[in-house]
Formats: structure tokens, C-alpha cells, sequence
């Protein structure tokens, strides 16, 4: 099974999740799903997602200048994001402990 | 958004991953505010990656058609009709303006003009012929091509793009024109389109930027570049004028103080030449309505200045504008070394550093510094 196709739900959270810790960037969100062990995760697969949190008003961006030079966007969580990050954190619970226990049952273990 | 002045800042496979999304982007006609918005993001995370000395395959990973279309996943259909939109409400600026000074040219033709629509016909199937060839042919060649730059596929389309127009124009002239309507309706008709579009984009723009202007963030890009070339015009000129500078100091014929005199006077000369050509400009322009007003419509000489007025004024600041603004920097480079109390040899060496130490803190320790380094000969 594809990567991408089991990470596709999740990131939105993940992402979520980081930029809930902190006003941050592109850049940095990567790094930060590096560290965190996600390691095929660019910014083609990142900028859909942030374009969709930004859509749905999950997070809202501001521009400044970077100490290099060019634009930055810098994304905030909002009040509605909070919220989605609550409920994304109470579903992934359930459904990885679901998930859980059918995959690593006793037998297999 | 000037895309090449960002394509300098990157180097190696920074750049070239920068440039296969362009040319996917471009190729792939998605409308000017989706690429300004993600190019912009992409340039942004390129540039910290190569400062930081990250490898680019962690931002873009090692597949870029990949990464092409994924970054790119969530543009619908409606964003490349929009970009359609956009091009034809261009193309019908120009033709309007044009198809208005022949109508107001050919008035009181006995046959009434007409206008033959073979050029718009020409003109729709050159756009999609070569988005065709670019859709289905030019952008999977790029990605299975591995020994070809992306530039290289970028100029290629280019290439294909004009080959694909001569023919049509070929083509066209040797086709007997069969279709004609009177000039009056295309007017309505493309005038019409150029209103609704405009109206359209203004309340597209109002709701979202709360202006009918350009969205402000468009001018922070712009500012951005306008710094980076700035900074390399500073350097490129104080280059050229040490290197003059030398050749005549060796030969004796010049000392710092005289050199500025001189610089000065060649600056001032250049402007002089500048109100020359706007007087030639001007002049040209006056003859023409004189000419036109001579028939003895008010109404259609009214217009016909107008529209001259202004191709008459972009020309004029499309020769002039960069020259004078050339001019400019050169004045504030010359009255900078005064105020600054140091000789002309070292004030260049200073200027030369500044842009040595921009440039260094953009691309600390890649092969493009060194080759810097060289070219202004600086340690």
C-alpha cells in the first residue's frame, strides 16, 4: 500500500497540530513532520494541505518578510481550528485504537 | 511576478527544481494569482533549504513530476478557464483598441467597414493547439528527459510556441478570409466582454482585498525583487566604472576627483537625450492627431488622440523608463560617494563588498558564492 495513501488523512491533523503549537512556516512544518519520523513529506504534498486548512478558515496567514529577504506566509491556527484539532485528535484516537486492534490482535502479536 | 530575478537567487538543483514547476506551471496555463501565491511559497522554502544547506530532494522529493502535480493537486478546471478568461480579455484589449482606429480611419467608406475575424480565429487556435502540444507532448517529455535542464524545456516551448504561430500566420495568409463582420459589432461585441470582465474582476478583487486594485501582497514580491536588483545594478555598475576608472588612472589621465566630474556629465548628457526623444515622441504624436483632426470629426479625433496618447506614452516609458531609471541610480551612486568623503576606488570596493555580503548570506558556501567572489575579485 501506497504511503501517501495512509498518510492522506492524517496530515491534515498533524499539520494542524503544529501550527496550533505556534505562529510558523512552510519551511518549518516541514522540518517539524521530519523530526517527528515523516520523512517523504515535501512541499508538494504540504501546500495542498495548508491551501485546504486556509480554505475551510482552519488556519489564516499572514505575509511578512523573511530575514532573507523574499515573502513568507506565516500560518496561525483559528477558533474553528482549535476546535477541528479537538475533534480530529478524539476521532484519531478512536479509529487508531479501532485500527489497533485489529491489525496487532493478540495472535499476531 | 518576475520569476527569473527569484531563479537567480537559487543555484544548482535549487534552481532547477524552481524552474520544472514554473515551466509545469506555465505550461499547464494555471491563472497568474495561483502561480504568484505557490510560486512565491516554493521560492521561499528553496531559499531557506539552500542557506540552511538542506538537500532539495527533502523539500521536493526525488520525483518531480511527483511533485508537480501534487503541488499543484487542488487546482480545478475552473482556475485554466479563468487563466483562458484572462488571456482573452487581454487579446481583446489589443484588438479592440486596434479594430477602433481602423473604424474611426475607414469612416465614411462607402461599403462601411468590415472586419475579418480570420486573425481572431488564428489567434483562438494557436492557444489551443499549443496547449495541446505543451499538455500531452512538451510536459512528460521534461520529467522522463533527465539529461535536459528544465530551463532548456522552458526555452523549447518557447521555440514550439512561435513555430505553431508562424505557421498559423502562414496558413492564415494563404486562406481566402470567409468570414467578416462589420467593424461596429466586433466593437460591441469585444467591448462588452472587456466591461463584464472588468466589472467581474473588480468585485472579485473588492470581496477579497477590499480594493479593486492589484491585492497589496503582489507589490511586497515586487519590492522584494526591486531590493535584489538594486543591490546586483549597484554592483554591476560600480564594477564597470572601477574597471574604467583603472584603465584610465594607469594611463594618467584621471584622479578620483575628476572622474565623478565626469561621470556627472555623462550623466547629465544622457538625460538631455532622454527629453530629446520626448520631444520627438510628442512631436510625432501632435503631427499624427493634426493629420487625423484635418478630416474635421471632433468626436473621432477626441478618440484617436486618446489612443495614440497612450501607446505614445508606453512606448515612451518602455525606452525611456529603464533608461531614466538607470539615470537615477546613477546620480544616487554618485552623490553617495561624495556625501561618504571616500575616494571613487574605495567607495566602489565598499559598494562591491555590500552586494559580496548579501549575496554570501544567500548563498554561504555554494559554488555560485565562490564564482562571486571571482567575478567582483573579492576574498
Amino acid at each position: 500500500m501506497d504511503n501517501s495513501q495512509l498518510l492522506k488523512g492524517i496530515l491534515e491533523g498533524c499539520v494542524l497540530a503544529i501550527i496550533a503549537r505556534c505562529e510558523t512556516y512552510g519551511y518549518e512544518i516541514i522540518g517539524e513532520l521530519e523530526n517527528a519520523g515523516f520523512e517523504d513529506i515535501g512541499e508538494g504534498t504540504l501546500y495542498p494541505v495548508l491551501t485546504r486548512l486556509d480554505k475551510n478558515k482552519l488556519i489564516q496567514c499572514r505575509r511578512a518578510k523573511s530575514p532573507l529577504g523574499p515573502v513568507r506566509k506565516y500560518y496561525t491556527i483559528t477558533e474553528e481550528g482549535k476546535r477541528n484539532l479537538d475533534d480530529f485528535r478524539k476521532r484519531y484516537r478512536r479509529i487508531s485504537a479501532s485500527a489497533s486492534s485489529v491489525l496487532f490482535s493478540e495472535k499476531e502479536i | 511576478m518576475n520569476y527569473s530575478i527569484m531563479e537567480q537567487q537559487l543555484n544548482g538543483e535549487y534552481r532547477d527544481a524552481f524552474t520544472a514547476v514554473i515551466t509545469y506551471g506555465t505550461l499547464k496555463n494555471y491563472s497568474d494569482e495561483i502561480m504568484t501565491e505557490r510560486i512565491a511559497e516554493l521560492f521561499d522554502t528553496l531559499l531557506t533549504a539552500q542557506t540552511n544547506g538542506k538537500p532539495v530532494g527533502k523539500i521536493i522529493g526525488h520525483n518531480t513530476e511527483r511533485f508537480c502535480r501534487e503541488f499543484f493537486e487542488d487546482c480545478s478546471n475552473w482556475d485554466m478557464t479563468v487563466k483562458f478568461l484572462q488571456s482573452l480579455f487581454y487579446m481583446s484589449c489589443i484588438t479592440f483598441v486596434l479594430v477602433l482606429l481602423l473604424y474611426l480611419t475607414d469612416r465614411g467608406s462607402a461599403e462601411g467597414a468590415r472586419y475579418n475575424l480570420t486573425p481572431c480565429i488564428i489567434g483562438a487556435a494557436i492557444y489551443f493547439i499549443f496547449s495541446a502540444v505543451s499538455n500531452l507532448i512538451i510536459v512528460p517529455l521534461m520529467f522522463k528527459s533527465q539529461k535536459i535542464k528544465p530551463a532548456v524545456w522552458h526555452r523549447i516551448s518557447l521555440i514550439v510556441f512561435f513555430v505553431i504561430f508562424i505557421t498559423a500566420l502562414i496558413l492564415g495568409s494563404q486562406t481566402r478570409s470567409w468570414i467578416y463582420i462589420p467593424e461596429s459589432a466586433y466593437l460591441i461585441c469585444s467591448g462588452a466582454y472587456i466591461a463584464v470582465y472588468f466589472i467581474i474582476r473588480s468585485v472579485i478583487r473588492y470581496r477579497k482585498n477590499g480594493s479593486i486594485l492589484k491585492a497589496p501582497e503582489d507589490t511586497i514580491y515586487i519590492q522584494n525583487n526591486r531590493e535584489f536588483n538594486d543591490k546586483k545594478y549597484d554592483a554591476i555598475v560600480m564594477k564597470t566604472w572601477k574597471k574604467r576608472y583603472d584603465v584610465q588612472y594607469a594611463k594618467g589621465k584621471t584622479d578620483p576627483g575628476k572622474f565623478i566630474e565626469k561621470l556627472k556629465k555623462n550623466n547629465s548628457t544622457s538625460r538631455k537625450m532622454n527629453i530629446l526623444t520626448g520631444i520627438a515622441v510628442i512631436s510625432v504624436y501632435g503631427v499624427s492627431v493634426f493629420r487625423f483632426a484635418s478630416d474635421g470629426n471632433i468626436t473621432a479625433t477626441i478618440i484617436f488622440s486618446l489612443i495614440c496618447g497612450v501607446i505614445c506614452y508606453k512606448i515612451w516609458k518602455f525606452f525611456i523608463g529603464a533608461l531614466s531609471s538607470a539615470q537615477t541610480q546613477n546620480d544616487r551612486l554618485i552623490s553617495e560617494c561624495e556625501s561618504s568623503g571616500l575616494p571613487f576606488p574605495e567607495f566602489a570596493e565598499k559598494i562591491l563588498k555590500i552586494y559580496f555580503s548579501f549575496t554570501i548570506s544567500r548563498y554561504a558556501g555554494s559554488k555560485r558564492s565562490l564564482r562571486i567572489c571571482k567575478a567582483i575579485k573579492l576574498n
